[in-house]
């Protein structure tokens, strides 16, 4: 039986060197750029002295816990809060946002209701008119799609809500690509985050219509995302577009 | 020669093979770029204590398996909607390996059926061309369970590889 093993052996061995030769790996160069801007970027993060770091947090410590103690709940009773954080750790970077005011945080047993609602419309798209109707506030359209691109819908996130968050479904006729324009009235309590590798993703500052946006770029799945906000609202533009492209159509957004 | 020309060049020797041995183990081309990348930026953070120039293969290797290993973990968590297909391939039911039987299977695709820790062995082993105590030592893993592992990876690799003979005896 060894015997046997052993020539089987021999003949994995071989099979493994003939897989191992067929292997054609990726692009040195490329993979050599990534590395040196991954090591570039640790040094330059180790070069920021430890007490440097340290007087960061302490900071931002301070002016929460001044918030909390001096201004309390009235910090959120008469301003509306929106806040987008980015933030990087371990190549882990994270951006997120959050809006809210006291008054139309909503109540336990409303949350409830809440969720029972969007479960039960859950992904129902309805017409641009319809939408328009339901809400209470100007959906803005982008004048510039790609040609291939048509409008399938409108989801509204809460239909019981008329400043409800939309989003505006256009489809690609060819590639059955979506392009997702998500947005959101500042006035309504909401968050998102979005948590990514930096290995796998690159993310670029662009401006839009004057406000600063980000752009993050994830190389496996060729798919873009676009965050900005304007002092009434924010905006998520997603879809599989090149970079001049997904800009031209947040750039055409009647904001 | 600076440090970073150094680097340089242990790059240009090494990337290949470990990049190789690192997708035969993860068998997704995606997760054995990011893991010998991973590799290559964990050496130049401890490019002063790799003096064992004759260990630096073996090491790069070691830490970008392990990468893998981290990864195809994650993988299950979270799945990117792009990669849906790759991840079925990684991990074959048991369906699909009664299926893949009627087929002819080349090496590539009876390790895509097999779990990664079964896949490691067999490759630092075959390809390596390690010893199992080299295996147990690298791999920081008790005798025993080199060699049961090995001893079962050899069984279920045979029997898909060559269906009709009979395998299942225990060695």
């Amino acid at each position: 039986m060894n015997l046997y093993f052993n020539s089987f052996d021999e003949e994995l061995a071989q099979k493994l060197q003939t897989a191992a030769n067929s292997i054609v790996p990726p692009d040195r160069d490329e993979v050599w750029a990534k590395i040196s801007a991954d090591i570039e970027e640790s040094n330059r993060k180790a070069g920021i002295p430890v007490f440097r770091k340290f007087a960061a947090v302490a900071a931002v410590l301070i002016l929460l816990l001044t918030a909390v103690f001096t201004v309390g709940d009235y910090v959120l009773a008469d301003f509306r809060f929106f806040q987008t954080i980015k933030s990087a750790f371990c190549n882990v970077v994270n951006i997120s946002g959050v809006t809210q005011t006291r008054d139309e945080t909503p109540a336990v047993g409303d949350q409830k209701n809440e969720n029972k609602d969007e479960q039960d419309g859950e992904n129902a798209l309805c017409s641009l008119g319809e939408a328009r109707q339901t809400l209470n506030y100007n959906i803005a359209v982008p004048n510039y799609v790609p040609a291939s691109y048509t409008l399938n819908g409108v989801f509204i996130k809460d239909k019981n809500s008329n400043l409800s968050p939309v989003e505006l479904h256009y489809i690609d006729s060819v590639t059955g690509n979506e392009l997702i324009v998500d947005e959101c009235p500042i006035s309504q309590v909401t968050s998102f985050s979005f948590n990514f590798r930096s290995n796998d993703a690159k993310t670029l500052n662009v401006e839009i219509n004057e406000y600063e946006a980000t752009l993050i770029y994830f190389d496996n799945t060729d798919l873009r995302i676009l965050l900005w906000q304007t002092p009434e609202r924010y905006y998520i533009v997603t879809a599989n577009l090149d970079e001049e492209e997904i800009i031209e159509v947040a750039k055409s957004l009647d904001m | 020669m600076n440090e970073s020309e150094l680097f340089r060049i242990l790059f240009d020797t090494y990337f290949d093979r470990v990049y190789c041995s690192t997708c035969l183990i993860a068998q997704n081309d995606l997760i054995a770029r990011d893991a010998t990348q991973e590799a290559f930026i964990v050496a130049h953070k401890h490019l002063d204590r790799l003096q064992d120039l004759d260990k630096i293969y073996t090491w790069l290797t070691v830490v970008a398996s392990n990468q893998a290993k981290d990864m195809i973990k994650k993988h299950h968590k979270c799945i990117p909607v792009a990669s849906i297909d790759e991840i079925d391939n990684i991990i074959a039911s048991p369906t699909d390996i009664m299926e893949q039987k009627d087929k002819e299977i080349d090496i590539r695709q009876a390790l895509k059926m097999i779990d990664v820790k079964y896949r490691e062995i067999i490759v630092f082993k075959y390809y390596l061309g390690f010893t199992e105590q080299e295996i147990g030592e690298t791999l920081e893993l008790p005798a025993g369970t080199v060699k049961s592992r090995l001893s079962r990876a050899r069984i279920i690799l045979k029997d898909i590889l060559e269906p009709d003979t009979e395998s299942g005896v225990v060695l």
